[in-house]
């Protein structure tokens, strides 16, 4: 035992409080940091001095500064997070959808498709009114431009969700070069025996980010990198990257395609896990072309039918002519013949002024209780298609929300884990203050038994 | 389980509580501004199709509505046309009754015969009218004079079609009646008065209900003495007893009315009982079950099957206490037949055994014809004929055949009727004089037709205005937002949410540093 022993313990008693000290610092200094994990300084008793009495300690030592995470946690919430972001999307896109379709208050192709087959229901009713053709004619007019524009509108959302996924693969990439830089500066700093917590921390909250575009399996390797797999591909290797792009299955040309992402070298196909870019994916080819195909069968069997009987007519200048051109809700117009001249608007076969059987025909297949298509009438197809839409915006809020709730229990199991507690930092503060202080009269008093002993001499 | 509160914990509590609260308040605040229950898809995806559903329903009654005017026009002008000829009509007769009579003379019948003349002319008028611009009685020609002059006579121009509108779902009504209807035959013609449809039965098929019309297969729905609304599908039913078993089977006492003629329900607990079609439906209706009863007790119209030659006497309720029939008396000038029907059991036994009599007596061949549920009599030669009553014997009032067969030509009637006062034809005068008679009630009759339209029209237009009120109540009970319920809850959803604001506030003001 010596003096200088016994000040070398209180000094590294003092160290040891000011690293603890100044990692308390830092926790309180990130508080508010998104995705830091809060820290804390290890120490441990330094090796003892063997005498022939025994062992005499010699002080304290930092071991570590440790992020205190869990990583199973991590990743359980970076997969539920990926699934919320998914559904989020698609819930934003029926949103869309619904917007289109007219909202409960403003039920606009509804109301149109029944003034017309009232009008037809007009023409029909004695005593016969022929300028009434006119008015069948303006309102099938409205009719076809309401669904016209309704598929113009799907497929301007359509091209906004393409651009969208083209944004965001776009920012994949960049966070996918993110990681790549970081488990470059990893490997450097790590390799001085020095753990990079508040790297880790910034590649941690990147793969969160990842996450939220698309579920990615992280693979860490033994030089502290981590390498990034997307669908079983691996698109980060160390500080390789292996970019990504937007294809579209476009054999039509009409940008209908399914689209898919690929790798830009290669072009091969990257399968997307959940996530927002998986969302807009099924936004786009499952949601917007659900509501395309329901919308064309109500256009195609309104064109079909209305033609079938229309065509039978007959007028002062001749036979009917079909009512509608086109064969989709993108292409349905009113014929050009009938708008120039609504006097060949056909309201009978017979031609006679005062038969009106075609008309009533063909007010009836708007009929509620007439069986056009699977026992609807036009008007009820288009009903329906409405309560089909309501019922996926529905279930989409539905899942939305029970997956909010998960993430949200899942985030704060590993908020307690890794999250700052100010008042816990506090008490730390206190703590390691006290100790600082302890060793600091540790060294007065070694101080005060150097003079003591030098007054003697 | 949690072990560690952080400070991000509670910011995110803090952050999610405030966020569902003010989230609630805005969706209320929304419902109290538009006052609406169901402002998104997702609020009520259920709800939003009805929405839409009662709303589609509400234009299409609002069409049948706008259609019922439009008809009732149409109607009211033909009956007033009708009504007008047969003034016209009843004034030559009177003319022709002073022509016949003894004070009359050569000079007064070439007077009359001009006053006849200038019948014909209005006549001519009144059957020529049309409503904006449609020929009232051309059929479908609607676009010409249904009747004009050719060389001497008045021909009709138009043709037999019959204009429908649509009065209801799938319900169309005719609303004109073609001018060969006022013409009427060459033939004389006895149009009786009978009704000689048989009271339904369990096995009347439901397809020849009303006159052969059928029924609409579908729901029905009723509301009984304990206020709940039941609906039953009765689309599975083929006859009558299929329909009374589907509804004796879901807890209604349901029967053939007391008359035969038809359907009739009762609630077993009681009054009110309020039966009739969902919204859309006409199950109901053609079946003539609609109705509501204080005291449970749904009666519903007449909607027996048209009779056919087989129907035995027996099953017709109007000749109950008239079997066995019979004898009644035919005359064509000056001769008398007797006919005796009293071995007729069904009525094709009533035609063979009247028209062999008839031959048999010499008489030119007269022929019974079934129009509806009454029973015609006709003379294709075109002579007038009588039909009476043998005295005590009730058979011809029975079978509806009492009065005289006459040819019903209007123009053809008032020309000759003309030609024959011109030429102070006695015979000729009162051959007219029976024309005219004939041809007055055949127009009454046709008048009484469209008498029955026009009741109709003004029971659509009820029925109609009823379920407006009954689909706008619907829509409001799906749509519409209770104002009080809802004043409450966002009372309650602002003290939530200030009291969520006041506690964030002092949660996140307490920290340890207050007290190093």
């Amino acid at each position: 035992m010596s003096l200088n022993s016994i000040m070398r313990i209180g000094l590294s008693g003092m160290f040891s409080a000011g690293a603890s000290l100044q990692t308390t610092g830092h926790n309180i200094a990130n508080a508010s940091t998104a995705g830091y994990s809060r820290q804390r300084t290890l120490t441990g008793a330094q090796r003892g001095q063997s005498l022939t009495y025994g062992v005499l300690g010699t002080g304290t030592q930092v071991l570590d500064v440790r992020r205190m995470t869990d990583e199973f946690l991590t990743g359980r919430l970076r997969a539920q997070d990926a699934r919320l972001s998914q559904f989020d999307t698609v819930d934003l896109a029926l949103g869309d959808v619904e917007a289109i379709f007219g909202s409960v208050e403003n039920n606009h192709l509804g109301t149109v498709m029944s003034e017309f087959f009232n009008a037809w229901s007009s023409l029909a009713s004695p005593p016969v009114n022929l300028t009434l053709q006119e008015n069948v004619a303006d309102s099938a007019d409205r009719l076809a431009a309401g669904f016209r524009d309704m598929s113009a509108s799907l497929d301007e959302l359509s091209r906004d969700l393409d651009t969208r996924l083209q944004n965001g693969v776009d920012r994949l990439n960049a966070l996918l070069t993110n990681v790549a830089d970081l488990n470059r500066l990893i490997v450097m700093t790590e390799s001085s025996a020095t753990s990079a917590n508040d790297l880790r921390d910034q590649r941690s909250a990147v793969l969160d980010e990842i996450a939220q575009l698309t579920q990615a399996e992280t693979i860490e390797r033994d030089d502290g990198t981590v390498d990034v797999l997307i669908g079983g591909r691996t698109v980060v290797t160390r500080e390789h990257v292996q970019a990504l792009t937007v294809a579209r299955d476009d054999g039509d040309g009409t940008g209908a395609g399914a689209a898919r992402v690929t790798t830009v070298a290669g072009g091969y196909d990257v399968e997307l896990g959940e996530g927002s870019l998986q969302g807009l994916i099924e936004a786009r080819d499952e949601q917007v072309l659900h509501a395309r195909a329901r919308l064309d069968e109500v256009a195609a069997a309104l064109i079909e039918r209305v033609n079938a009987l229309h065509s039978q007519g007959r007028t002062a200048d001749g036979s009917g002519v079909l009512f509608f051109t086109g064969d989709s809700a993108a292409n349905i117009a009113l014929n050009p013949a009938l708008a120039d001249d609504p006097t060949r608007v056909a309201a009978s076969r017979s031609g006679l002024e005062g038969d009106t059987d075609i008309a009533l025909e063909i007010a009836a297949l708007g009929q509620s209780g007439t069986s056009v298509v699977d026992g609807r009438s036009l008007t009820e197809m288009f009903n329906s298609l409405v309560l089909d839409l309501a019922s996926r915006s529905a279930a989409s809020g539905d899942r939305l929300t029970s997956q909010t709730q998960l993430v949200e229990s899942l985030g704060t199991r590993l908020d307690s884990i890794r999250g700052v507690s100010l008042d816990e930092e506090a008490a730390n503060l206190a703590l390691f203050q006290n100790a600082y202080e302890a060793n600091a009269k540790v060294i007065a008093m070694v101080q005060d038994m150097f003079d003591t002993i030098l007054t003697m001499v | 389980m949690i072990t560690r509160v952080t400070n991000s914990h509670i910011a995110s509590l803090i952050y999610r509580n405030n966020n569902a609260n003010l989230l609630s308040l805005t969706r209320l605040q929304e419902q109290v501004s538009s006052s609406w229950r169901v402002n998104d898809y997702a609020d009520d995806p259920q709800g939003v199709g009805l929405i839409r559903q009662y709303e589609s329903l509400l234009l299409e009654n609002g069409q049948y509505a706008r259609n019922i005017e439009r008809a009732r026009t149409m109607v009211q002008q033909t009956d007033t046309a009708l009504l007008d000829l047969v003034e016209a009509l009843r004034d030559a007769r009177e003319l022709a009754q002073r022509e016949v009579s003894g004070a009359a003379s050569a000079e007064t019948n070439r007077i009359g015969a001009t006053a006849i003349g200038a019948i014909v002319e209005q006549v001519l008028g009144i059957v020529n009218q049309s409503v904006e611009g449609n020929s009232l009685f051309g059929g479908f020609r609607t676009d010409i004079a249904s009747f004009v002059r050719v060389g001497g006579e008045i021909v009709y121009q138009g043709d037999l079609g019959v204009m429908g509108v649509q009065i209801g779902a799938h319900t169309n009504m005719p609303v004109n009646i073609p001018g060969s209807e006022l013409i009427g035959t060459s033939s004389a013609t006895l149009l009786g008065i009978g009704d000689l449809a048989p009271a339904l039965t369990a096995a009347t098929s439901l397809d020849d209900l009303a006159y052969g019309e059928g029924w609409e297969p579908g729901l029905v729905q009723w509301t009984g003495a304990d206020g709940v609304q039941m609906q039953l599908d009765l689309s599975g039913a083929g006859t009558v007893g299929d329909v009374l078993s589907l509804l004796n089977a879901a807890g209604l006492t349901a029967s053939l009315s007391a008359d035969g003629s038809g359907l009739q329900v009762a609630d077993p607990a009681g009054g009110p009982l309020s039966f009739g079609d969902p919204a859309g439906g006409g199950t109901a209706l053609s079946l003539g079950l609609v109705g509501s009863s204080a005291d449970g007790v749904v009666t519903g119209a007449d909607v027996r099957a048209a009779p056919d030659w087989t129907v035995a006497l027996a099953d017709v309720p109007s000749l109950a206490g008239q079997l066995p029939l019979g004898s009644l008396q035919v005359e064509v000038d000056g001769t008398t037949a007797t006919v005796d029907l009293s071995g007729a059991a069904t009525l094709g036994d009533v035609r063979t055994l009247f028209e062999a009599a008839v031959t048999a007596a010499g008489l030119p061949p007269l022929t019974l014809q079934l129009d509806g549920a009454a029973l015609n009599v006709s003379a294709a030669s075109g002579a007038a004929f009588t039909i009476s009553a043998l005295p005590s014997d009730g058979t011809a009032a029975a079978l509806g055949l009492l009065g005289e067969g006459h040819p019903q030509r209007l123009f053809g009637v008032l020309d000759d009727l003309q030609a024959a006062m011109q030429a102070s034809d006695l015979d000729g005068m009162r051959r007219g004089l029976g024309e005219l008679e004939a041809l007055e009630e055949h127009l009454l009759r046709l008048e009484t037709s469209l008498g029955g339209r026009e009741t109709m029209l003004d029971w659509m237009e009820g029925l109609n205005a009823e379920h407006d009120i009954s689909l706008s109540r619907n829509l409001s009970d799906i749509r519409d937002a209770d104002l009080i319920q809802l004043s409450s809850d966002l009372k309650m959803a602002e003290t939530t949410y200030q009291a969520s604001l006041m506690v964030s506030s002092q949660l996140m003001q307490m920290s340890l540093f207050d007290y190093l």
